[in-house]
């Protein structure tokens, strides 16, 4: 399969104390070139957790180049910068990978 | 045991009632949440006590492409531009650059020394590292990546905001 068509979603599982109301379900979604997609995007767009996001683009980029599924099995799930409440911050934000099909939104798994 | 906290700063005691009823229903917090709050992050919220409560809402980050000479395979253009809210969120209605990730990331530190710069009763955008770029260097070692400057804002008359103290009061 041709992965440049795809694009990256990030499904929210699990948010709390968000300052920016990001909420369960809602997704923030990527091209493969790492540009995020506003307009396919439901979640608001916080840096918080899209820069976290950073190294898993990169990385699909570099699983692209050698034939392999972008999303890594090991590294699908991310949780945004603030530490949370328990732990000297405000918030959380967890999301959870998976790639689609750009044209056809069908999830391509591996 | 606790450590002294500078006056100037919240103290463990202090549980910003006079913004309580603005940062509960907006972070669902209890009157239990914002007790348990660390100094640390009641010190984020102290902003509001030193900037004005709207501070989030007066002023927007905005990241310039200073530069892009080719090669950017997100499309990066000279004078293109990313604008965002106060709580780091992208404002894509008041931006017409690609939102490229790879350059946006670099930013989110900025962010973080805004909400710190707050507390201080500071102009919130840092001093020093106001350009970032694109962390794709590239054969030609950077010649050609993306590089941007970053400035603040008025939200509604778009004025930069170069004043170094906004505090709306004095430091006790």
């Amino acid at each position: 399969m041709n992965f440049d068509t795809c694009e990256i979603v990030a499904t929210v599982t699990k948010s709390f104390h968000c300052a920016n109301m990001i909420k369960a379900g809602e997704t923030l979604v990527f091209d493969m070139q790492g540009r995020l997609l506003a307009d396919k995007s439901s979640a608001n767009l916080c840096l918080g957790i899209i820069a976290k996001l950073h190294p898993a683009l990169l990385m699909a980029q570099d699983r692209m180049a050698e034939g392999l599924h972008p999303i890594s099995a090991r590294y699908r799930n991310f949780d945004c910068f603030d530490t949370g409440i328990d732990h000297g911050g405000t918030g959380k934000v967890f999301v959870d990978l998976h790639l689609r099909d750009a044209a056809t939104q069908a999830r391509v798994d591996p | 045991m606790t450590r002294p906290i500078d006056p100037y700063y919240v103290q463990e005691d202090d549980n910003l009632d006079e913004m309580a009823e603005t940062l509960k229903p907006a972070l669902q917090f209890t009157d239990d949440d914002l007790a348990r709050l660390s100094p640390e992050a009641k010190n984020l919220f102290s902003g509001r006590r030193h900037l004005g409560l709207g501070w989030l809402d007066r002023y927007e980050i905005v990241v310039k492409v200073t530069s892009s000479p080719g090669g950017c395979s997100c499309g990066m253009r000279e004078e293109q531009k990313i604008v965002f809210d106060m709580r780091h969120k992208v404002k894509a209605d008041l931006s017409d650059a690609p939102l490229c990730v790879h350059l946006m990331a670099p930013v989110l530190s900025i962010f973080y020394m805004t909400f710190d710069r707050a507390a201080e009763g500071l102009n919130p955008l840092t001093c020093i590292w106001r350009y970032i770029e694109c962390p794709m260097t590239g054969a030609d070692e950077g010649a050609s990546k993306a590089r941007a400057q970053v400035h603040i804002r008025d939200a509604e008359t778009h004025a930069p905001v170069t004043k170094r103290m906004l505090a709306e009061r004095d430091a006790p």
